[in-house]
């Protein structure tokens, strides 16, 4: 089955589109590589640069409304952040997934905050968490990297490029400058959680079990049937999805997710 | 005799110009803004707690965080900011920095200055997009 949304993007839940998730490994340009937060290691509300969330989930009761007004309204984050230069990123074989979704969170919180886009490289995250290896990891490992250290931009270290040449001098002097040091910790399976993030415009890196990948969750949906659900943009290039996006159904995410966001991000 | 009346037009025609809106809008003219700008584009700096986000009405969280404002703003050229009041601005603009350190009494606040018209704003952000545009289009070109 392959449900379409009224917009043209693609559905996935546990009975629709699943030949998008690459599940098969049928393209191997496609690498995932998410490990699942250890919640016994780290709790939630223990990260040290990510505060736990403290506000009530929006009601669900008001989730329809608010969707439907702000389509009206046009007001989708995931099309404001492409108009403000932010591009659809491509991790080919890497199992770097867990370092791609917060790393295009912080360039959709720079755009939203007027600065000018700059396009961030995942690779000059993950290749030092993993000491240079192409596995996978946890967002949380990212995020504590891009809180201590900072990133780097694509036009001094390719987007995938495991390569030690690129970790010098040069992209050093720059990691300050794009160093994030606030995010925040959304509770573990909590979808209410999640929609109230997107309901306020913020966009939400999601590791979710199901797929075993990354991805940032940008903007809520209600689908013909009455489900809620959320549009996501993957690190699968532009030829994935609809533009590298599709809508991922409540009943798919909650069968397993934990979540994180930017509070707010370094000004440039 | 005739050169008087002139001026007493012009002068009401000034007044009419720099008075604020009627209605709720709270937001106060100055004159001059500071800091100062001279090259006439129009900058904007909309700063706000990211804690208190969800204890605002929605229009105007929409505002702070929506693409309706954003868009007015770039479609009119303007250099603008909307940021938390905790951001880390050492690697931004000296203008910037010297614009979040500005006193304001309340969040979220919008400040305008440059436009055409040599005059700015300060005060309490709008309720709404709508609002906030309707602001930002008596500083414009």
């Amino acid at each position: 089955m392959s449900l379409i949304h009224s917009d043209g993007c693609p559905v996935i839940d546990d009975n629709s589109n699943q030949d998008l998730l690459n599940l098969d490994g049928a393209n191997p340009e496609q690498g995932r590589g998410r490990v699942p937060r250890d919640y016994n290691a780290t709790p939630f509300g223990s990260l040290p640069f990510a505060k736990p969330v403290a506000t009530k989930p929006i009601p669900r009761s008001e989730w329809k409304e608010r969707i439907q007004e702000m389509t009206a309204k046009k007001l989708i984050l995931s099309d404001m952040a492409r108009r403000g230069g932010v591009q659809t990123k491509n991790q080919g074989q890497t199992n770097f997934c867990w370092a791609f979704a917060p790393t295009l969170c912080v360039e959709i919180a720079r755009v939203q905050a007027g600065e000018k886009y700059v396009d961030l490289s995942p690779a000059a995250i993950a290749c030092p968490v993993n000491d240079f290896r192409n596995v996978g990891n946890w967002a949380n490992k990212a995020i504590a990297y891009y809180a201590k250290f900072g990133g780097v931009p694509s036009s001094m270290w390719p987007q995938i490029a495991i390569d030690r040449r690129y970790d010098n001098d040069k992209t050093q002097a720059v990691r300050e400058q794009h160093r994030v040091k606030d995010w925040i910790d959304l509770p573990r399976n909590s979808f209410d959680h999640l929609m109230s993030e997107l309901l306020r415009l913020r966009a939400v890196a999601i590791g979710l079990d199901a797929w075993g990948h990354e991805v940032t969750a940008c903007d809520p949906v209600i689908l013909k049937d009455g489900r809620f659900a959320a549009r996501i943009w993957n690190s699968w290039a532009e030829s994935w999805g609809q533009r590298g996006m599709s809508i991922l159904a409540e009943d798919y995410i909650t069968r397993g997710f934990d979540q994180i966001a930017v509070l707010h991000s370094t000004a440039l | 005799m005739r050169y008087w009346l002139l001026f007493l037009i012009l002068f009401a025609g000034c007044i009419q110009q720099v008075a604020p809106a009627p209605g709720p809008d709270p937001v106060t003219p100055v004159d001059p803004p500071a800091p100062v700008v001279t090259d006439g584009k129009l900058r904007v700096l909309i700063l706000y707690e990211e804690d208190n986000i969800p204890n605002l009405p929605v229009s105007q969280m929409q505002a702070i965080r929506g693409p309706e404002v954003r868009e007015w703003l770039t479609s009119h050229k303007a250099d603008w900011r909307i940021w938390d009041q905790h951001i880390d601005t050492q690697f931004a603009d000296k203008f910037w920095q010297d614009a979040v350190k500005m006193p304001h009494d309340s969040l979220p606040w919008i400040w305008v200055t440059g436009g055409t018209n040599g005059k700015g704003a300060s005060g309490p952000l709008p309720k709404t997009s709508v609002e906030v545009i309707d602001l930002l289009g008596r500083y414009s070109k």
